[in-house]
């Protein structure tokens, strides 16, 4: 679209490839389909968390006990590693007498509930749960030691 | 065709009748073998599947997993399936499907905590009438005619007979329960001689909401009418062999001792070989003092009284949820100096093959009291000592010490160390501790763990022509913290807050490779033959960012191989949380000569027959993208 002698509107494309190149970065991180975040900067939502407490309590609480998860070693052995391993290992061996059993949502909304009782702020939108989606999550700790709540309200 | 006879054809129990498969470890010995050898190690890369048989629908909820094993009989296979625990029938030849039977829906089965835990049924030939016995997840036990599925008419009330009855306990007859616990049942019974032995099952017991519950008893039914006959009591009554190894009238309210894996036999002595498991609460006994016997045992019956002839207590006061967990195999071996040897051998999830002379009871080599670390768990006391077998080795690495952590790279011991030094480390029988103990720690390693050892799904399988022991197992570890009962209102003291381990450094596994094996063991001698990985490297640990550039051996899958054997080939379905492979493996080397792809891990022991000329290799698979279905292999048709 170089045009010469039009006030300078030649460079136009030029400096609009520019601002784009700047921006993108920026448009990166606000797109939740593209690059890494942290459990903490809001990745699931309210609605899975109270979807995830039913199945717990349908389905995990008769074998586990909360403070299982909400210890503070809990998530700190998970610490750097992406959902999608902890998603993994759940759906492969859970709920123990049928594993494999729950929809990948249930299991997605199980794993926001427990992340909610550590103290993992809750956001806008849902978390995904395909395995591309779930490899861009990476577990982080709360920053305080002492863990989760560990009541079930 | 060279059929090469390895020991003289002796009179062995433990063999098949070679075209069937008549019971769920093959024959009434267990021993998961075949003498079939149509397909060998050099045509087994050519299994093909044949047909596949859907199980995913009966039940309300669609089965992601399946545990049972069929048997045949003349052409026909016979297995369980679903969360109802259906009885099918299926053409051996074509995968058809004859007649199913299932108890109609009733509030036991709706309290069962063992709904799809079915691993099979019963076959006895009961006055020249094919019957197939199955026991419901609601405890009822059912005689069916295997030619039409129909209950037999003179067998119980309609063909069925409510286990709970006789039980010797008081039970809601509506819910299965009682005001402390419950009882159900996972296993086939066994039909020997003319009686169906019975066995029992009950809820996890790792997290127990009371002290109590229902005690195991094993019976004997009548295999024609479904009379009762007698009962063993597991948990001994007062004047009974065993009672005062319960101190303070634990007696009264422990119950579990349940024999929930398959039982086995030696039917021409009439004896039958019943597992059981732990005590109830099986990580704190402080609530049961005492040797508890005859929890964590093997017991010998006299099939036709139901009187103890022998038995061996593999733990005492059992706190390490060791419960034995597969079935006692029966097989003769000549040994090295020559002696015939009638064994009984068993294998479990601490990772010794117990190995005894099923006639006498006595150990075939010596089995020895050691001391082993105290408790410091409140109102805890342990055993002072615990039995060592001194031969065979060990299959599966037991306790742990910081030198077992992964050390591929000088931060990830780092970073192991820094994991497990929160925990306590010690031998094998190192008791479970507090979650939150003064000194600091947050428990302490079980290793072999709940999952590890030779378990359920793995087990063994046994060539009694060659002598040779087959036992698949897994190194696994739990970490155990003892919390107060009262954080879930139960009557036990301390419960602990689950089976699980701790996820290794950077979620690699936190113990060294392998993670899983077959070991092949010499009956003859008690040496190891050999041990294999099961299985390559997995992807998550081959392609971690912290290994790249470490050179890693093939370190096997954490998943429990599923082995079968025959004259000719040791199969092994690599397993749930392994890749869907079944190997032909070299018996005397461990060679793999031939990997077959099924559409899902084998989840359970697979089996073997002949039909019309054909041999057959059925397993059951499924994943969570795979629901339960068998899949039948054979060589293409020339």
């Amino acid at each position: 679209m170089a045009a010469s002698g039009e006030n300078g509107l030649y460079r136009l494309p030029a400096i609009i490839a520019i601002l784009v190149l700047l921006a993108a970065p920026g448009l990166a991180a606000q797109d939740s389909n593209d690059g890494v975040r942290s459990i903490r900067e809001g990745v699931f939502s309210e609605k899975q968390v109270r979807r995830g407490r039913r199945i717990y309590e349908k389905r995990c609480q008769s074998c586990h006990l909360i403070e299982q998860f909400t210890a503070s070693t809990f998530l700190k052995s998970w610490q750097g590693q992406p959902v999608h391993a902890l998603f993994s290992l759940v759906r492969k061996t859970m709920p123990e007498d049928n594993p494999g059993n729950l929809k990948r949502r249930e299991y997605a909304e199980v794993l926001a509930f427990i992340f909610k009782l550590n103290k993992i702020p809750a956001g806008e939108t849902d978390m995904k749960n395909d395995d591309a989606s779930l490899k861009q999550i990476l577990i982080e700790s709360p920053a305080t030691e002492g863990g989760g709540n560990t009541e079930i309200d | 065709m060279l059929l090469l006879s390895l020991a003289p054809a002796a009179q062995n129990p433990s063999q098949s009748a070679s075209e069937d498969w008549t019971s769920w470890g093959g024959s009434p010995g267990s021993n998961r073998y075949s003498s079939l050898d149509q397909v060998t190690l050099d045509n087994a890369s050519e299994l093909e599947v044949v047909w596949r048989w859907k199980a995913a629908n009966y039940g309300p909820e669609v089965d992601n997993i399946y545990r049972a094993t069929p048997i045949k009989i003349g052409d026909r296979l016979y297995a369980v399936a679903g969360q109802r625990r259906t009885v099918v029938c299926i053409d051996a030849a074509t995968g058809e499907t004859l007649w199913m039977w299932r108890m109609k829906d009733n509030p036991r089965w709706q309290a069962s905590t063992r709904k799809n835990y079915g691993k099979g049924v019963a076959w006895a030939n009961v006055q020249g009438r094919d019957v197939i016995y199955v026991i419901t997840p609601g405890y009822y036990m059912a005689a069916l005619d295997a030619e039409t599925g129909l209950p037999l008419p003179h067998f119980g009330i309609n063909g069925i007979v409510d286990l709970h009855l006789g039980l010797g306990y008081p039970v809601e007859a509506d819910t299965g329960t009682a005001a402390y616990g419950d009882i159900t049942s996972s296993s086939p019974p066994i039909v020997v001689n003319g009686v169906i032995v019975v066995g029992n099952s009950h809820d996890r017991g790792y997290y127990p909401s009371q002290k109590e519950n229902i005690p195991g008893h094993v019976r004997g039914y009548d295999a024609r009418t479904g009379n009762m006959l007698w009962r063993f009591h597991v948990i001994p009554q007062p004047g009974e062999f065993g009672h005062d190894t319960w101190e303070d009238d634990s007696w009264t309210y422990t119950g579990n001792v349940s024999s929930w894996a398959p039982l086995s036999a030696d039917p021409e002595r009439g004896l039958v070989f019943i597992p059981t498991d732990t005590p109830t609460n099986d990580y704190y006994g402080g609530q049961r003092k005492g040797q508890n016997v005859f929890g964590t045992s093997i017991i010998a019956l006299d099939v036709k009284t139901g009187k103890r002839v022998w038995h061996f207590q593999f733990v005492h006061h059992d706190v390490w949820n060791y419960d034995t967990p597969n079935a006692p195999k029966v097989v003769d071996v000549t040994m090295a100096d020559g002696r015939r040897m009638p064994m009984v051998i068993q294998t479990t999830k601490q990772g010794w093959a117990y190995i005894f002379n099923r006639v006498t009871g006595e150990p075939v080599w010596p089995i020895e009291e050691r001391p082993v670390p105290r408790s410091d768990t409140p109102g805890e006391v342990v055993w002072p000592t615990q039995p060592f077998p001194s031969r065979p080795a060990p299959f599966e690495h037991q306790g742990i010490t910081e030198d077992d952590l992964i050390d591929y790279t000088p931060e990830l011991r780092e970073q192991a160390l820094e994991l497990a030094r929160q925990y306590r480390m010690g031998p094998i029988f190192t008791p479970p501790s507090l979650a939150e103990h003064p000194d600091g720690t947050k428990g302490a390693f079980v290793a072999p763990g709940a999952n590890g050892g030779a378990n359920i799904p793995g087990g063994s399988a046994v060539d009694p022509e060659a002598g040779i022991l087959f036992v698949a197992t897994t190194k696994g570890h739990s970490v155990i913290s003892l919390v107060k009962g009262s954080v879930r209102n139960s009557t036990a003291a301390y419960v602990s807050t689950g089976p699980g381990g701790i996820r290794g450094p950077q979620g690699l596994p936190l113990l060294k490779p392998p993670y899983s094996t077959i070991v092949a063991i010499d009956l003859k001698t008690g040496d190891h033959m050999w041990t294999i990985p099961n299985g390559d490297t997995p992807d998550s640990v081959k392609e971690h960012p912290a290994l790249q550039g470490v050179e890693l051996p093939r370190t096997g899958k954490s998943s429990h191989a599923n082995v079968l054997a025959t004259r000719s080939v040791l199969f092994i379905g690599e397993g749930r949380g392994g890749d869907p492979i079944l190997r032909a493996v070299d018996k005397m080397t461990g060679e793999i000569r031939a990997e077959i792809e099924l559409p899902a891990t084998t989840n359970t022991a697979p089996m073997t027959y002949m039909l019309n000329g054909r041999q057959y290799i059925v397993c059951a698979i499924a994943d969570p993208d795979t629901p339960a279905e068998f899949v039948a292999l054979a060589l293409p048709e020339e």
